[in-house]
């Protein structure tokens, strides 16, 4: 029966004509899009997404100055030091922006 | 009618920006068909159709994200408003199966005799067959796209459909 036979048509006319149908109602759709929920303010969002990408461009800087711009044929403590604060930065941006990211989805 | 092209677009409009304009688009494309679809299923009870129809486009919206664009927006939408009647009939009666034969809930208006016995014929039958019937014949669905709203095989929905049919036109000759 996927394709109408002429009994199909004929019926399908037949409830056209007779079926409910519904009167044109020129304020439906206004009254769809007020109970529409509230549109979100992403500027909040906005913002917070540009202090994370500034955050990561910094990161970025400091990982270029310390891998190129530094003497690290010997490594002292302080090289030690700024490389576990600039990882443990990075880290804590990664997780952050992630957590962000999904709260939002 | 919107090409899906247009709907597509206006999908992204909404999904991307939260464009309500866009929005307000498809609801006007799509509004006198649904409100029919719900008007037929619940035998010309204007109120409860337009609740039901607004409903189903605020649902539409909330979840227009999860519409992956495989199926016509139609088709989706009309799944949604097929939920959403099923939500409504268990909420006023949760003992009643979904296949028991339902009472028509407003007396019809009938402009002429013949509108009177369709209106009684669909009032005959129960509400999954009044959905078969339609979608297929008063909506011009495709069977296909039928199985794909009421989430049925193409076989089970035959049935339904012979059974409607048969239904129908007993009443309707007899009359």
């Amino acid at each position: 029966m996927s394709k109408r036979d002429k009994k199909d048509k004929e019926l399908g006319e037949l409830l056209k004509q007779g079926a409910y149908d519904a009167e044109p109602n020129q304020w439906f759709t206004h009254r769809v899009l007020h109970k529409l929920p509230v549109k979100k303010n992403n500027s909040a969002l906005h913002a917070a997404w540009f202090f994370y990408i500034a955050a990561a461009l910094i990161c970025l800087g400091c990982w270029v100055w310390l891998l190129f711009f530094n003497d690290t044929s010997v490594i002292t403590v302080r090289h030690i030091i700024y490389f576990a604060a600039t990882g443990m930065t990075t880290l804590i941006l990664l997780f952050s922006s992630l957590v962000a990211l999904f709260r939002n989805e | 009618m919107l090409s899906r092209v247009e709907e597509l677009k206006l999908i992204s409009r909404c999904v991307l920006g939260d464009d309500r304009a866009a929005f307000g688009a498809l609801v006007e494309a799509y509004q006198p068909r649904l409100r029919r679809f719900f008007l037929n299923l619940t035998l010309g009870d204007e109120y409860l159709s337009d609740d039901l129809a607004q409903d189903t486009f605020v649902k539409a919206f909330i979840e227009l994200r999860s519409f992956r664009g495989m199926a016509r927006f139609g088709t989706w939408l009309f799944r949604i408003g097929l939920n959403e009647f099923y939500s409504h009939k268990r909420r006023e009666h949760p003992t009643t199966g979904l296949d028991g034969v339902d009472s028509p809930t407003s007396t019809p208006i009938a402009s002429s005799e013949a509108a009177l016995d369709v209106k009684a014929a669909m009032a005959q039958l129960n509400e999954v067959e009044r959905t078969v019937v339609t979608l297929f014949y008063l909506e011009d669905m495709p069977l296909k796209q039928v199985a794909k709203v009421m989430d049925m095989k193409e076989t089970t929905l035959r049935s339904h459909l012979h059974r409607a049919r048969s239904k129908m036109e007993t009443i309707l000759k007899t009359n």
